[in-house]
Formats: structure tokens, sequence, C-alpha cells
């Protein structure tokens, strides 16, 4: 059974601003069929994004839970940026972790780009 | 019963969870060799059972250590569902079995336990429908409608898994199951089992329901339909449109397979709709690929062409896909079509992107049959290179009103920085509609009591709130399949036969103008032969101008000023317009009077081009007559600009002599005005008009060149006893510098009695600019002077910087007359120390001696009405005033007096007076004034006493140094104004008039007297002067 995941940032237009597709090492990689399969879910997803997103306080939503048989996991990041992690197997603390590093990233990005262009 | 339900949940879960765990750790490699046993095939798919409170069957199978994986979790589940139900919990129940079945899906995938294929797709299908159905058994309608979000999982994912059967089972094939499919079919039946007996009445079991579904193609189609439609009808009751979306892409690919692709393609589009609007590019391309399909089929040739287009475009899909897409559209075109003018309108976007634009000449303006090109810069977005029939641009035509736009001098003047116009660059995919809603309209709000201005409620209002909350669906549709009105004008520019590489290709298309008027480009257009790729608008506007320019000729000086009497050069420019010059042609010149045109061996005339290049350089002939100068025009063709310089000479007159001149001609010398200051330095102009005949207009034009006179002269009178000097003085005004040569003054009038001895230099003399040169003259004559003389001055000139002159200059002259020049009265003070003093002291008393002496006899100067006859001798009356301006002096006792001047030579009149000094030093002496006293023109009969009159402070002055009467007199005399009106009391009045200043000479001018401090001053005084 092949480990992957599926990495989308979503902007505040719910428009994707950043894919990514990757499995873990020594796994084959998952065939071209399989992008825009991910970005269909990913798309379909945010619907329960938008529901949860207001009732839970935490900004990461684990309530996302499971989706057309899919394990998803979502961040909510400022300016209504959206960090989706689509995955087949379980595994909460470790995107947990992935998450805040991405959301650490993402911080510093936007610090540099409003740096930069004020 | 407290807490009973609860605490037994609790305990379920963690059953549950420590289960999940073991599986996660076997996953992971961990050994718990038990779990072994739950990896046994699966065998039977029957579904949970939740009817019964304890499924007693499955608990025997975990007793007797049968229970497979889904038996296990089956029986569990069913535990919790009972317990939350008693609990009130339905939607939980929901929300937890969607995670199951999703859970068990994932556990047997990583258990690696042999399923049959759709045998868990069965499982989860009844799962999900027993799992709705028991929630409906304990809740009313109304709750289940309000909880739609809840259990609209459970009816995708029920959706879902019928769907993926019913393509296992070959019911969704065009041909039905074929045995292979049946037998498949048959399997799965037999793990179901039997139905169990507690759902065995209800019709609408969920056994039931897979049963029949599986039974036939028609079955399946509307129990699929049926779920499907309820799914995407409960998505989008809670607003999950996006999942309504994906819901109704999984229909419209069953309506493909079902070969209705007319209702495939409304999912199709709204899912498109819904991905474009977002801007999720693999969704967008897959979409497309479907639609593009569906269309096909549909006969939607337009639409497909257009997706096709799209397509053949887009970099997500690979190349041959690309290719593939590409080649439908050129087939297409190839083929011939039964109407032969029927036209396929397409966007252009998707074919190729206008990058730029750029016209040449780059400030896009051109004269009428002038020669334009626009060069455009398109991308091809197609994966193989193009062969387009032909690349249109429609233009449209207006006449300008405003003509000045259309002018050469526009042209010259208006150029662009580069005449690039950029088109900005689509950014696809990108959600296009949210980027057109307006922006937020935000405002604080603030709500004061009334009674104490408090503040009560604030916030914040968005006052655009109904722009931008409205429903997407609403807006207009992203990917009109063509909208794309083809305009018809008489105007376009065209490029044939062109083939579009892949990626930025330049094409040109060139022009001759016609009309002039504004050219605005509106459509591009790109055909390949009924396919018409259309940019239906280009924006930023780009625009041309043509214009047509009337012939014209422009006189202007070279250097800021013409000057006077020296040659000038002048610049001639003929913008030639729509006008083409022919040998022959020429300008006639009426020569004006006073300026020669003055024609060298040889004259060059330079031909530009509209854009000021250079084109030729010709010679040019100028042939002057009596009144006419004709300069032959070099051949031009038109809107060109012919451009030569001619050199002219206005002849120097003398500015008549004006009032300021001759005022300044009798100035007083020791009379230092600054009125030449204030006379300025502009120069006095004269104006030459040319009437010019144009070979191309009936009319002359008239040109007026104004010229400098770069002199400004003026002359005084000099005196010495009685000889007199004349002085002219020569000023240069403008900025070059001269050399002045024979200077003379001449009397015209006179003949040898009157003689000017020059007292010049005779070389040449230079005279730089802004300064000025003195000629002076001594005035002799043998008999008897006349009153008045004529007198012309004229002087050589030539710029000092310039040699020899190809033509002799003109002289300057000036031309003025000198008056009363010839000296009658001399006038002579003295102060004299008193009696037994060797010097004067201040403070005290000394006698002033004037004395005025009679230089001549009876002149005709003389004859006016203060002349008296007596018996021998003329007499005529004289006012003298003693005045001291610097306040050295009090004059004591009267100042001014009446004397009555015999008119004879040497007469002689004394006057003595007192002064006292004020200050000590060498002071000189006051001055004495002598004025002509004239009666009263009517009245002779009050003969008034003139000292009794200057009491009576109205004497009337008629005199231009009144201003000099200043407070100095004043303190002296009394009281005397210088009153020039007569009216003062209604009294016939004397008038006085001063003598001219040649006719007096003050023979005490200049002397001074010592005047040493009184011994009792303490403090020394001493005047300096």
């Amino acid at each position: 059974m092949s480990e992957s995941f599926c990495f989308t940032s979503v902007g505040h237009h719910d428009n994707p601003v950043f894919e990514m597709e990757f499995s873990l090492a020594g796994e084959a990689e998952s065939d071209d069929d399989c992008h825009h399969l991910n970005q269909f879910i990913a798309h379909a997803a945010l619907n329960l994004m938008d529901d949860d997103m207001w009732l839970s306080a935490n900004t990461d939503l684990k309530t996302a839970g499971k989706f057309k048989e899919w394990f998803l996991s979502a961040f909510v990041a400022t300016g209504h940026v959206i960090f989706i992690m689509l995955r087949d197997i379980r595994q909460e603390d470790g995107i947990k972790n992935f998450f805040t590093d991405v959301y650490d990233l993402y911080i510093k990005f936007t610090i540099i780009w409003y740096l930069y262009s004020y | 019963m407290l807490q009973q339900f609860e605490d037994a949940l609790v305990q379920y879960d963690e059953l549950d969870a420590l289960f999940s765990q073991y599986v996660v750790n076997f996953g992971a490699g961990d050994g718990a060799n038990w779990l072994t046993f739950f990896c046994q095939p699966v065998k039977s798919w029957n579904g949970l059972i939740l009817r019964k409170p304890i499924d007693m069957e499955k608990r025997e199978l975990i007793q007797r250590q049968e229970a497979t994986l889904l038996d296990l979790r089956s029986y569990l589940f069913s535990r919790q569902c009972t317990l939350l139900l008693f609990l009130q919990r339905p939607w939980e129940v929901a929300q937890r079995a969607l995670e199951l079945l999703h859970s068990c899906v994932q556990e047997l995938k990583l258990l690696e336990v042999s399923v049959p294929p759709g045998a868990l797709d069965c499982w989860v299908f009844l799962s999900c429908l027993e799992v709705l159905q028991r929630i409906e058994g304990c809740c009313d309608r109304a709750q289940i409608d309000s909880n739609i979000a809840h259990t609209v999982g459970l009816w995708s994912y029920a959706t879902e898994k019928l769907k993926s059967l019913g393509y296992l089972c070959g019911l969704v094939s065009e041909k039905g199951p074929n045995s292979e499919d049946l037998n498949r079919t048959v399997d799965l039946l037999a793990g179901l089992g039997a139905e169990r007996p507690e759902t065995a009445n209800t019709a609408q079991s969920p056994y039931k329901k897979l049963k029949e579904a599986l039974s036939s193609v028609e079955a399946f189609e509307k129990h699929y339909l049926d779920l499907s439609h309820a799914a995407i009808e409960m998505h989008t009751s809670i607003g999950r449109t996006r999942s309504a979306r994906l819901v109704g892409k999984d229909l419209a690919e069953f309506y493909m397979r079902k070969k209705s692709p007319q209702k495939a393609e409304i999912y199709l589009q709204g899912a498109l709709k819904s991905y474009l609007a977002e801007g999720w590019a693999l969704p967008i391309t897959h979409t497309r690929k479907q639609l593009a399909e569906c269309q096909k089929h549909l006969g939607q040739t337009e639409n497909y062409l257009q997706t096709s287009s799209l397509l053949a475009s887009d970099h997500h899909l690979t190349e041959e896909e690309r290719k593939r897409f590409c080649q439908e559209i050129l087939s297409f075109a190839s083929r011939q079509t039964d109407s032969p003018g029927h036209k396929i309108v397409l966007p252009l976007h998707c074919f190729a992107q206008l990058r730029d634009l750029h016209f040449t000449p780059s400030n896009a303006v051109v004269h009428v049959g002038g020669v334009l090109s626009v060069d455009i810069t398109m991308c091809s977005q197609m994966p193989v290179p193009v062969r387009v029939e032909q690349i249109a641009i429609n233009v449209h035509f207006s006449i300008e009103k405003n003509n000045y736009r259309k002018t050469a001098e526009w042209l010259t003047k208006h150029k662009t920085s580069n005449g690039i116009i950029n088109f900005p660059v689509e950014t696809s995919p990108f959600p296009t509609s949210q980027n057109n809603l307006p922006a937020l309209e935000l405002y604080e709000m603030f709500e004061r009591s009334p009674s104490d201005n408090s503040l009560n409620t604030t916030g914040i209002i968005c006052k655009n709130v109904h722009m931008l909350l409205r429903r997407q669906e609403s807006s207009t549709s992203l990917e009109t399949p063509s909208g794309v009105a083809l305009e018809d004008g008489a105007h376009v520019l065209k490029c044939r036969d062109v083939t579009l590489e892949p990626g930025p290709n330049r094409i040109t298309f060139r022009t001759q103008a016609k009309e002039p008027g504004t050219y605005t480009l509106r459509q591009l257009c790109a055909s390949l032969g009924p396919v018409w790729f259309v940019l239906p608008h280009l924006y930023p506007p780009a625009q041309y101008d043509v214009y047509s320019q009337e012939p014209q000729l422009r006189v202007e000086p070279l250097a800021d000023s013409l000057l006077a009497g020296i040659p000038q050069k002048v610049k001639f420019t003929v913008t030639t317009g729509h006008y083409t010059v022919k040998n022959g042609d020429s300008l006639q010149l009426s020569n004006a009077e006073a300026m020669l045109i003055l024609c060298h061996a040889e004259n060059r005339a330079v031909i530009y081009s509209n854009t000021r290049e250079k084109a030729s350089d010709v010679s040019l002939r100028v042939q002057s007559s009596d009144k006419v100068t004709s300069i032959s025009l070099p051949a031009a063709p038109a809107y060109h600009m012919i451009e030569f310089e001619l050199e002219v000479l206005s002849l120097p007159s003398a500015p008549v002599t004006g009032g300021e001149s001759s005022m300044l001609g009798v100035t007083e010398p020791h009379r230092k005005h600054k009125d030449t200051q204030k006379a300025g330095h502009c120069m006095a102009t004269t104006d030459h008009k040319v009437s010019i005949d144009c070979p191309w207009s009936i009319y002359s034009t008239v040109i007026a060149l104004t010229f400098s006179v770069p002199f400004r002269t003026t002359h005084s009178l000099l005196s010495a006893g009685t000889r007199k000097y004349i002085q002219v003085c020569v000023q240069n005004l403008s900025e070059l510098d001269f050399q002045l040569s024979d200077g003379n003054l001449a009397d015209p009038g006179r003949g040898a009695d009157l003689q000017l001895v020059p007292l010049n230099a005779k070389s040449p003399q230079h005279i730089s600019s802004k300064q000025s040169v003195f000629f002076v003259w001594e005035l002799k004559w043998t008999r008897e002077p006349p009153p008045s003389l004529r007198c012309q001055f004229s002087v050589g000139f030539s710029p000092a910087s310039e040699g020899q002159l190809s033509i002799p200059l003109k002289p300057y002259t000036y031309e003025f007359q000198v008056e009363n020049f010839f000296t009658l009265y001399n006038v002579r003070a003295e102060i004299l120390p008193p009696a037994g003093t060797e010097h004067c002291r201040t403070g005290s008393l000394c006698s002033l001696e004037v004395s005025i002496t009679r230089l001549s006899d009876l002149l005709d100067v003389d004859k006016d009405e203060a002349l008296t006859e007596s018996d021998e001798y003329f007499s005529t009356k004289l006012m003298y005033e003693v005045v001291d301006n610097s306040s050295n002096w009090a004059v004591c006792g009267k100042s001014s007096g009446v004397i009555s001047m015999p008119v004879a030579a040497q007469a002689t009149h004394r006057v003595h007076m007192e002064v006292m000094p004020l200050f000590a030093g060498y002071l000189p002496l006051p001055d004495v004034r002598l004025f002509k006293y004239l009666p009263h023109h009517s009245a002779h009969s009050s003969q008034l006493d003139a000292d009794s009159w200057i009491e009576n402070d109205s004497l009337s002055v008629d005199q231009h140094v009144g201003d000099q009467l200043d407070s100095g007199s004043i303190r002296s005399r009394g009281s005397v104004h210088s009153a020039s009106s007569s009216e003062h009391k209604g009294l016939p009045m004397p008038r006085l008039q001063a003598l001219p200043p040649g006719q007096v000479f003050n023979s005490s001018t200049g002397m001074q007297v010592l005047v040493i401090p009184s011994r009792d001053d303490h403090v020394l005084e001493v005047s300096v002067t």
C-alpha cells in the first residue's frame, strides 16, 4: 500500500496557491491521473473547511477528518489561507507538526514580501 | 440508570480506540499475532445491522472467534449506535458511521485482507443506507431536514459506492453487462447472504435496494440517479456547492457512458464554471476534456472548437493531447463546409495572445499618402506551427474635429517614448469572478445617545454589501461559447498567409494613409478557413492619426531680435504640406522701401522630411529687381520642409527727435537727471512689412519683420561764457560691439557764418555693448547767431566682430535742434567775509554780492512780453532768486527780487544780500537763479509789487524746475510754493519763465568759500564737499 501525500495551499479567493504531491521514500511516484483527482477532492473539501473553520477556535481543523477515503487535515493560516493535506494513512501528529512548520515559513515569507513591497 | 449509557459508551469507545491502535501498530510492523485472526478473507459483506439493540449473531461469532474485522467493527458500532440513540444523539451516529466506514476500508487495506472486488462497496453502501434509515426511524422529517449537514456525507458516500458497483458490474456500459459482469454480480449478491428477517418486510430496505440496483441496467440507473440527485440537492441546500459539483461531475460521467451527452453537458458546465471561478487548473483541464467530448457528441461545432483551442493551449495536458486538440481545429478548418460564407467566430485569447503593438513612425501620426506600419507580437498558444490564412485588424475611422493634433508641429512635439503599446498578459487560470468584485466599502459607525452624547454603539458598516454578497451563480458565465461580434469595417489592415510558430511571432501590417482622421484599431482576427479567432477589443486602445496640412511659409529671425542697419539673417521655412513644390515655383517678395534683401552669390536650402530627417541640400537662386525679389524654390515632395536663410538689411533711420530727446537737448549742464536711466535700455523699433506671393496660393502672405535700432542718441548744449559746445552721446543698447567712424555734425540749413569745430578723435572708435561714446563740437559763429539751430549727426558703424562687409553700410543719423543757445546773461556771485575779518565764520553774517551782466545787445530772442522800450533803450524784467539746496547758508532778508535789466551789452545789475554760513569748511556758493519775469497776458492794470506777491504766497512760477524749490529755500525765504496753477484767489498774476540754460552762464559755479568755525563753538562741524 502506497503512502502518498498531497499538500495544497488555498488562497483567500479559494484558489490554489501552491500544490505539491509526494510519497514516502522508496515508494513509486503516484501516476499522473491522480493529480487532478487530488485537486478535485481538495476543492470539494473546501466546503467542509468553510463550515468547520467558523465552529472551531483552533487553526488546526482536526474535524476535517476523512473525505472520499482520504485522510484530510486542514490548517487555517492568516489571511484566510488554508493548508490542506490529503493522505491515505492516518498520521495526525506528523501532519500537525508539518502544518506548524509550513505556517512558520508562510509567515516569514509574508513578512518579507510586505517589507520589500512597501 | 444514571450515567449508565455514557459509561457504557466510553467503554465501547475505548475498546474501539484500542483496537484501532492495534491495527495501526500492526500495519507499522508491530507484531500482534492475534490480529492475523481478523485478516481472514472477507466472505460476507451484508453491512451494519442497527435495528436490533444487540446483534447477537455477531456477538456469537466474536465469542466463537470467527468474527472478521468487519464483523467486529459492525458489532462495536451497533452497540455504540444503540447507546447514542438512547442518549438522543442521532447526528453523532451519522458522523461516527462515516468515520467507521472510511477507517474500515483503510484498515482492510492496511491489514492486506483479501476482499473480492466490489465487496467493500456493497458493505459500505448497505451500511450507509442502514445508518440513514436507522436515523430516519427515530427522527422526524423536520429534524432530518435541518441536519442534512450530518447525513449528506453518508448519502454521497453511498452514491459513490453504487457508482463504482455499477461500473464494476457492467451496468453503466452502453451494451449492458457481459457474462463476466454477470458472474461478478452473482458473486457479490451471494456475499450479501439472505435478507435479515427484521427488514424482510421493509419495502425500501438497503438490502432490497442493492439487490434491485444490481439486477438490471434500468434499475441501476434509477437508483443511481435518485441517489445522485438527492446528494446534489442536499449539498446545494446547505451551500456545499463544490461537493455538489463533484457529484454532478460523476453524474455527467455516467451520462456520457450512457450516451446522453445533452444531460451531461449542464453538469460539466456547472463544474467548469466553479473551477474557473476559483482557478483550479487541473480540475479545469480535466473537466474541459470531458466537456470537449460531450460537445463533440452533441455536434456543437463552435463550442467544441473553442474548448479544443483552450485545451490545445493548456499546458497541463501532455504534448500529444494538445496536438490532438490542435489537429481537431486544423482539420475542421481545412474541411470544405457546405455553406461557404459561414464563419465560426471564436475568441482569440485561447488561440494566441496579443502581447504588444508598435507603430512606425512611433508617434503613430502620418500624413496623407504616407506609409504606416503596425508591428504586433502575437504569442501563439498552439503546440504546433499553424498557418493562418489572414490576420486582420479592423480599424474604426473617425474624422476628428480638432485639427490641431494633426499638424506637423504636433507631430514634432508629441513624440511618444517608443511607440510600443503593451497588452496585459492574461494570467489564466485565475479566479476571475472574485477579482471583478468591487472593493469592500467599510465605514465606521457611531451611535450616540441623544441625551448626553455618550457612545451607545459602534460598528463597521459595509455599504456595498449587496454587490459583494451576490450569489455567484447568478453572475455572468465565465466561458461564454461565443459572444464575439464580428465587426465589419471598411478599413482593415491585413496580413496574408502567416505561419504562427508556437510562442511569440512578429507580424507587420503596412498601410498607406488615405483620408485624414483618427483610426482606432478595434478588432484583431486570425482566420483559418471558416474559423475566425477574434479579439473583440484592443485594450489599451491603439490609434493612429492621418493628417493633411496646408502649405505654409514661416519667416523668423535667427537671433532674438533683428538689428537695423547691419545685415541680419532671416530663416525662411516652407512647410510643403500636401503641395508638391515643382521646379520653377518661386516666392515673390515685394520689397519694402527701407529694407533690402541681400543677394549673395550662393544661397543654400535644405530639404527635410516631415520627421526632421535631412533629405537633400540644394542651391537656391535669388533674383532681385527694383520691386520684387524672386526666390526659386527647389523641387520638394509633399510633406517636406524647405529651409533657407536670407540676409536682410533695414536701413537705419534716425528716430525723429522726440520730446524726450529735445528735452535732453536743453538740459542744464548742472542738473543731473536720472531720466536717462528711466528711459530704459529698450531699443527703438521699426517694422517692415513684406508681402510674399507663394505658388500655392493666390493670396499674398504679409510678413512683418521688426528691426531694433541698436543706438540711442542724446545731445546736450554746453556753455563756457559765450563759447558753445554741442555734445552728442551715442549709447549702444544692443548685445553687439560696434566700430564707430566718421562722426560728423552738420548744419544743413546754414552757411559759412556758423562753424562746427570737431573736438573728436579722428580714428574709428570702438563702442562695446551697453556702453556710450560722446562726441563734442564747438559752435562758432561770425555773425549774429540764429535763435535756433538744426543739426544732423551722422556716424558710420559696423559690427566690430565682422571683418569686411560685402556691402557698404549706411551711416547712422540723428537730427536735432538746438534753440536759444546764445548766452545773454552772465551771473556772478561772490561772498565776502564781514569787514575786518579774513574769513567767514559760522554764525556770522557775510555779504553776498550777485552781479548780473548782459552780454549782448538786443537780439531776436529778447523780443517778448517782458521787453519794454523806454526813451533810449530797451529793458526787460528779470527775477533772481538765491537758493541754497545744500542748507549750508541761511539767506537773511529777501532772497529774491525783480530787476529791470537794460537790454544792452555790458549792462550790469548788482544785488547785495546777507547770508550766514551754517557750517564750517569750504562751502559751495548758494545757487543764483534767473527767471524771465513776464507780465500777465491780459491785465497789466494791477501792477503789483513783486515782493508783495511773494508774501501773498500766490506767485505763479512758470517753470519746470519747481521741484528744486525744496525745503532749503523755503527756510530761507519764508513761504514760497511752486504753484503752477494760476487759479489762486482768482487774481491775475505775472508769470516766471526759466531762462533757457544756454542763455545764462553762471561764472561762479563751482566756487567755494572757506568758512571757519566760530570761536565759541564747542562742537566743530566741518562740511566737506
